[in-house]
């Protein structure tokens, strides 16, 4: 049994009887319930018997005859569970399966590997729990992908301390960014999104590569990242997170939630964050700070109502980022000569999530979701000023039902998509309205091996007109370990001349626009195939999965003109190909080993050349091992990355020598400790510690305000080590 | 070289004699479920004298690994009563099994 529960999750309670039957019930447990489940497939993996469970979530079945047989229960959505019979005494069964979205903190304790591809998923879905993000202790959430290789997050500039991410190479504003399935993170709030809310506040990560469902939008074209904070009913009741650097950054997180009531039907919880860096520092030497000063401030209020037939949840969060980056010196002051960079980022946000359970229809509901959303971003980059203004408005509806039994489900609804954002750039204006309403159909079809979801989403764009995005997902579970996946599908957003690329105001390049703004279409194709195995008594696992992303419409940024940064519309052929070849082994009890491997051929015409994209290495490596003691008490984890060359902005001559149009291949080596005592945590860790540092980061540093100034060519860390140190307390509820 | 070995040598009687005062034995337990698990474990891990606790939730059987000075294995048996679960000889506190969730109970699925 041991060896056929890996990836599953268990507990049974069995006792036996004298007939040569087994018979049982059924029972799925989510994040808010503990219930049957009608319509789980019950099977002998050998004989090829099952039945499905009923209105009350049981079962009975015939022992087959040639034993030792496996039994499998499975129900989609949830982790699948298997049982050896070896004999043929009767057995009366209480399985349990837990929702694959389902992180109580017992779990993830109990589970073999923080991270993992959830197999019962027909999607291709990577999911990051507590337990891997408290592995990048600091500080948010672009922070905690240093140990996932399927997202790279790298910084903007040398000058902004912005990080942007990167998926099958390309860049973040392809992907879909979803808090709690909600997009997020889009237009003006793209740049500096992901670094607003702290690690400490998310419960799961779950990174999907392709075209994600349809239900929640259009614009996943390379990937889709959702978000999932902790929720009212399950955060602590009282947590507190402090977190120090030796640069002088400093952090404090609070958050605590608790039920309003005895029923449990009400809760609430509160999230603070406050966090500052405080002193200057310029490690590399170029007269810049490499890190800005900053002071950031953010607040998030939830609450949730779980009635019988009615499901409420509603979340209010307000953000304020101030940053000083530039010349050591620099000061915001009107008589200031330095060249600096002055950021400032405010946003209010609400998202109301109501769900009804339908009274006729057993499995039939319907969940409505708002979001609201004010946006401004003011940013000065030495003479360079840009103000933009962002309210949106979100609504998306959607219906769920099955077909007959569970086998078919169906999801169906509207959205609609309002966006006013005006945009003043030095002197030029951009002012957008962009107003989309939406209509989508999903079916899934879950078999015992074979799982599919097909959908197709229109959108009417008042500025573009009809998009459709057509998409289909398919899963064969080949054998009870290995799972073989599909996906195909388009996806189109439309894009911004600055609002995606604020961080080009850290070059005093010309911008050209040679471009008719239009959407960006892409297709993406791509498969997987993750194997499970033992290997000399201990837990293996490999995944390797390929994407091909194909642009049709794409609004290129071309930088191969050292004086200019100019957009046109994509001519000719522009694709991405990603290979990742990942490997995870138990080395011992505790110990635990991820090897990546990761090749990513991003190219398109450039310069008049058909060439891969700057700044995205064709090679990456990555080893990351954690061991944890058998007492649980003390956390081990070394990552080391490996970045192959990456192609970089070309400069004006006389720069030649200092600045190579290529990087060098380099190494990053983070580690970190933990100590665990019964309320309190202590960390301590360090990044980059083979201290390499980027020397020639900023082009034309000794005159800011001329024409050659480059701060956009960084690829590597620009500081040296950093060693911080945490604590976190908590109390249960 | 031999001075190498001496102290080699030495060393490994310390670590042979640490060894007779910090036993690691088996308990056989009534924990049915991986809640039963987190439960054990999370007590027993942050009781002083036990240096790792790990229950093997199919065997049922705990193995614990403590320091004879500070606790004897008689008190880590009455910590498991406590928590609701039979220790070996050591019957489970019947109050606590009430208190547990249905199916950690012991013999609580036998309906």
């Amino acid at each position: 049994m041991k060896k056929y529960s890996l990836f599953s999750l268990v507990f049974l309670c069995s006792h036996f009887m004298s007939f040569g039957q087994i018979k049982g019930v059924v029972y799925g447990e989510t994040d808010q319930q503990h219930e049957p489940l009608i319509g789980a497939q019950v099977y002998f993996l050998r004989a090829k018997t099952g039945v499905v469970t009923n209105d009350l979530g049981r079962f009975e079945l015939e022992i087959p005859n040639s034993l030792p047989d496996t039994l499998v229960i499975q129900f989609i959505g949830y982790k699948s569970d298997t049982l050896i019979v070896a004999n043929e005494l009767s057995l009366n069964l209480e399985v349990t399966l837990y929702s694959s979205l389902y992180l109580n903190e017992i779990l993830a304790e109990g589970q073999k590997r923080p991270t993992g591809i959830l197999r019962m998923e027909t999607l291709h879905i990577e999911q990051m729990n507590e337990g891997e993000l408290r592995k990048a202790a600091c500080c948010n959430i672009s922070e905690s992908f240093e140990t996932n290789a399927s997202v790279d997050v790298n910084f903007t500039d040398a000058v902004s301390g912005a990080r942007r991410i990167q998926m099958m190479g390309l860049d973040g504003v392809y992907t879909q960014v979803q808090l709690e399935n909600t997009p997020v993170f889009r237009g003006l709030s793209n740049t500096f999104g992901l670094t607003s809310i702290p690690g400490t506040w998310v419960e799961s990560i779950q990174i999907i590569k392709g075209t994600g469902s349809v239900v929640n939008g259009y614009e996943s074209m390379a990937g889709l990242i959702n978000v999932e904070l902790k929720k009212a009913e399950t955060a602590e009741k009282f947590y507190f997170n402090a977190y120090g650097n030796w640069f002088g950054r400093a952090e404090a997180n609070f958050h605590g939630g608790h039920f309003l009531n005895e029923k449990k039907k009400w809760s609430t919880a509160w999230f603070v964050h406050g966090s500052g860096m405080f002193a200057e520092i310029d490690n590399n030497n170029d007269g810049f700070r490499d890190i800005p000063l900053s002071q950031t401030a953010s607040v998030l209020n939830r609450w949730s109502y779980n009635g019988k037939r009615f499901e409420m949840k509603l979340m209010l969060s307000g953000n304020y980022d101030q940053k000083y980056g530039g010349q050591i010196g620099f000061s915001p002051q009107p008589e200031n000569e330095k060249f600096g960079v002055d950021i400032l980022n405010q946003n209010l946000e609400v998202y109301l999530k109501t769900g009804f359970f339908l009274k006729k229809r057993k499995f039939g509901s319907i969940g409505l979701i708002y979001n609201a959303k004010w946006y401004e971003l003011n940013t000065t980059f030495g003479n360079q000023n840009y103000v933009g203004q962002e309210n949106r408005f979100y609504f998306n509806g959607i219906y769920s039902d099955i077909i007959g039994n569970t086998n078919h489900k169906i999801k169906a609804g509207a959205s609609m998509v309002y966006v006013n954002m005006n945009e003043q750039f030095n002197q030029i204006q951009f002012n957008r309205l962009e107003i989309v309403p939406g209509a989508f159909a999903e079916y899934t079809y879950s078999g015992q091996r074979f799982t599919s979801v097909v959908g197709f989403r229109g959108d009417y764009h008042n500025l573009f007109g009809f998009q459709p995005a057509p998409r289909v997902h398919t899963k064969w579970s080949l054998t009870p370990k290995t799972d073989l996946r599909f996906t195909a599908g388009r996806g189109w957003r439309v894009p911004n001349y600055i609002a995606d690329n604020v961080f080009m105001m850290a070059t005093n390049r010309l911008w050209v626009y040679n471009a008719n703004l239009e959407p960006e279409i892409s297709w993406n194709i791509g498969g997987s195939i993750t194997q499970g195995f033992n290997f000399l008594d201990r837990i293996a696992g490999l995944t390797v999965d390929y994407y091909h992303t194909r642009f049709t419409s794409q609004l290129i940024m071309d930088l191969e003109d050292p004086y200019t940064v100019e957009f046109y519309n994509l001519q000719g052929t522009s694709y991405s190909n990603t290979l990742q070849v990942e490997l995870n082994y138990e080395l011992a009890k505790g110990l635990d080993m991820k090897m990546i491997y990761k090749l990513t051929d991003v190219k398109a015409r450039f310069g008049g050349v058909f060439q891969q994209r700057m700044m995205v290495p064709m090679h990456r490596g990555m080893l990351n091992i954690g061991y944890i003691t058998r007492n649980k008490r003390w956390e081990f984890d070394v990552t080391g990355t490996v970045m192959g060359m990456m192609r970089l902005n070309h400069v004006p001559h006389e720069y030649h020598s200092d600045f190579p149009d290529q990087s060098d291949v380099f190494g990053i080596v983070n580690a970190q400790i933990t100590h665990v005592f019964k309320k309190w945590d202590f960390y301590i860790g360090g990044e980059n510690l083979t201290n390499h540092i980027q020397r020639n980061a900023i082009v034309g540093a000794e005159d800011p305000f001329g024409n050659y100034f480059d701060a956009t060519r960084v690829y590597a860390p620009i500081t040296g080590v950093n060693i911080y140190a945490g604590v976190r307390y908590k109390i249960k509820r | 070289m031999k001075q190498l070995l001496v102290m080699c040598l030495l060393v490994m009687t310390n670590i042979g004699l640490a060894q007779e005062k910090k036993p690691q034995v088996v308990i056989q337990t009534s924990a049915e479920c991986g809640m039963c698990k987190e439960k054990i474990e999370s007590k027993l891990n942050y009781v002083k004298g036990i240096l790792f606790a790990e229950l093997d939730v199919e065997s049922k059987q705990l193995s614990i690994k403590y320091n004879t000075a500070k606790i004897s294995i008689d008190e880590i048996k009455k910590i498991i009563s406590e928590l609701g679960y039979d220790a070996d000889d050591v019957n489970a506190n019947p109050e606590s099994v009430m208190k547990l969730p249905a199916c950690c109970r012991p013999g609580g699925m036998d309906h």
